[in-house]
């Protein structure tokens, strides 16, 4: 094989890369297959963990803290879990530390309420943004009415049968933050570590590495990594949905990376076999 | 000046600074107090810097046109972004300034229809840049590379369901390099990043580190 082919596959053109990918994720889209989807353990304790506070009637705090840019890999998590905590007559608060998160929150949250037949103010509340991150979790702790005295409506928080039993972050059963952000960690240091509540999260597929060491030390409760996270729930509570439709042309891609990864070296040791031996 | 500029921005940094340090290991009431006091102070200032980003923001953006700078055209669409978006949040559906947010209207269609999908497409062509990427520098040139690039495979295809139609040992292997290895890692990471942030803090504490105060 000559050198020079070699040479022009390894500086082979990005836009046939970036074709190869087109089509592995709209083909995996448009061709229907089935994928199997086995939870993982961490997934399986953020279920566990909505199954005890629906057993203990107790309240949920979920934080999604994600913008537009992490929204097709986090909100299918927002969704399954909003569906699962809803399914089970879980209390339900709402927020997010992302400014421009607002809106997906309040849309997703509103959206699966109505699935179920769940009211406003007594089934969930939605606090919206404000300013603060890691101060705001420190004020939820110490006053929470005191950081949220309205909710994104503006009306009273205290007004509704929701909240009326909380007054600190410790008063809430489970705190979930759904994160594309350091969120997660903030909850965590200035949350979790003084207020002491059950803590878990749902990162995107990039962030999930960090949060294993905490897995093992017991200061996350629960882990939902990336789409494939997301997917996993979907299974757990038995309503496929966007995550587990979106896994096929991410394992598509997953796999066409491997490929083109094998590819591109095999084609590198060739070139270097075949330089070396040229000059002999 | 000089007192306004130097002087008392690094006071205040060293009072402060030592109040933040004492709190957290005086468990006394008027010590958590003055905690709840500060975060209140904390979370003004957190404001305000959202609305000082704003300001540098627009105002760099401002010099580029005014510059001509090349891509200047960019700075426009921000600026005229900016005002739109500006001035219908404050409209609010007629509402007024100080009525809380409409839940839908002009500024929900702008998050709906330009914001999100714009948001949505930067993180997906993320993707084809990485498959680009990859295939470019992902070599194995040296045993470390090697061991990295066998890892990542493992990672890359054990995290998705097809990896269990390829060997139901697969995922299994890659949880262990997530739990096992990269945890390890991590915690290193984490620890010397920590011990970072606690000698970086001493210094502006103390005056050592003074970049914060901004250049002459």
């Amino acid at each position: 094989m000559k050198v020079e082919t070699l040479q022009k596959l390894l500086d082979l053109d990005r836009r046939w890369i970036f074709l190869f990918v087109l089509i592995a994720a709209v083909g995996a889209r448009v061709f229907e297959f089935d994928l199997p989807s086995h939870p993982k353990h961490h997934v399986i304790v953020v279920y566990d963990e909505i199954e005890r506070l629906a057993n203990e009637d107790a309240t949920l705090l979920l934080s999604m803290d994600y913008d537009p840019s992490g929204k097709p890999e986090l909100e299918p998590m927002s969704r399954a879990v909003l569906r699962h905590a809803f399914s089970r007559n879980v209390k339900i608060v709402g927020m997010t530390h992302n400014p421009h998160g607002q809106n997906l929150g309040q849309n997703v949250l509103e959206e699966v309420a109505a699935e179920y037949g769940k009211q406003y103010g007594e089934d969930f509340v939605y606090l919206g943004y404000k300013a603060g991150f890691a101060t705001l979790i420190i004020n939820m702790g110490q006053d929470f009415y005191d950081a949220f005295p309205y909710d994104f409506k503006g009306v009273d928080v205290r007004t509704y049968p929701v909240t009326e039993s909380i007054n600190s972050l410790s008063d809430f059963g489970y705190v979930l933050s759904i994160a594309s952000n350091a969120a997660w960690e903030m909850w965590m240091i200035f949350g979790r570590e003084k207020y002491r509540f059950s803590l878990g999260t749902g990162v995107t597929g990039v962030i999930a590495p960090d949060v294993f060491p905490f897995l093992q030390t017991g200061q996350i409760k629960g882990l939902l990594g990336g789409l494939a996270g997301a997917a996993e729930y979907e299974t757990l509570i038995n309503k496929p949905d966007r995550a587990l439709v979106g896994m096929r042309p991410q394992s598509a891609v997953h796999v066409l990376l491997a490929l083109l990864v094998i590819f591109g070296n095999t084609v590198f040791f060739l070139e270097k076999y075949y330089r070396r031996k040229r000059r002999i | 000046m000089v007192f306004l500029k130097r002087q008392l921005p690094l006071m205040i940094a060293f009072i402060f600074g030592i109040i933040g340090i004492v709190i957290g290991y005086v468990p006394h009431q008027s010590f958590e107090n003055m905690y709840t006091e500060l975060v209140g102070w904390d979370r003004l200032l957190a404001a305000f810097a959202l609305l000082l980003g704003m300001y540098s923001l627009l105002r760099m953006h401002y010099k580029r046109i005014e510059r001509k700078d090349k891509g200047f055209g960019f700075s426009i669409v921000l600026w005229v972004g900016f005002l739109v978006t500006f001035i219908i949040g404050m409209y609010n559906e007629g509402n007024g300034l100080f009525a809380p947010r409409t839940s839908h209207g002009m500024l929900n269609w702008i998050y709906d229809y330009i914001f999100k999908p714009a948001g949505a497409t930067m993180f997906s062509v993320l993707a084809f840049f990485i498959a680009s990427a990859a295939y470019r520098t992902f070599r194995a040139r040296t045993t470390t590379a090697a061991l990295l690039l066998v890892a990542a495979l493992i990672v890359m295809v054990g995290q998705v369901p097809v990896g269990d139609i390829i060997s139901p040992r697969l995922p299994e292997l890659s949880t262990w390099l997530m739990e096992i290895p990269n945890a390890a890692v991590k915690r290193g990471i984490f620890l010397g990043v920590a011990l970072g942030v606690v000698a970086t803090s001493l210094r502006i504490i103390f005056g050592v580190e003074r970049a914060y105060l901004g250049g002459e």
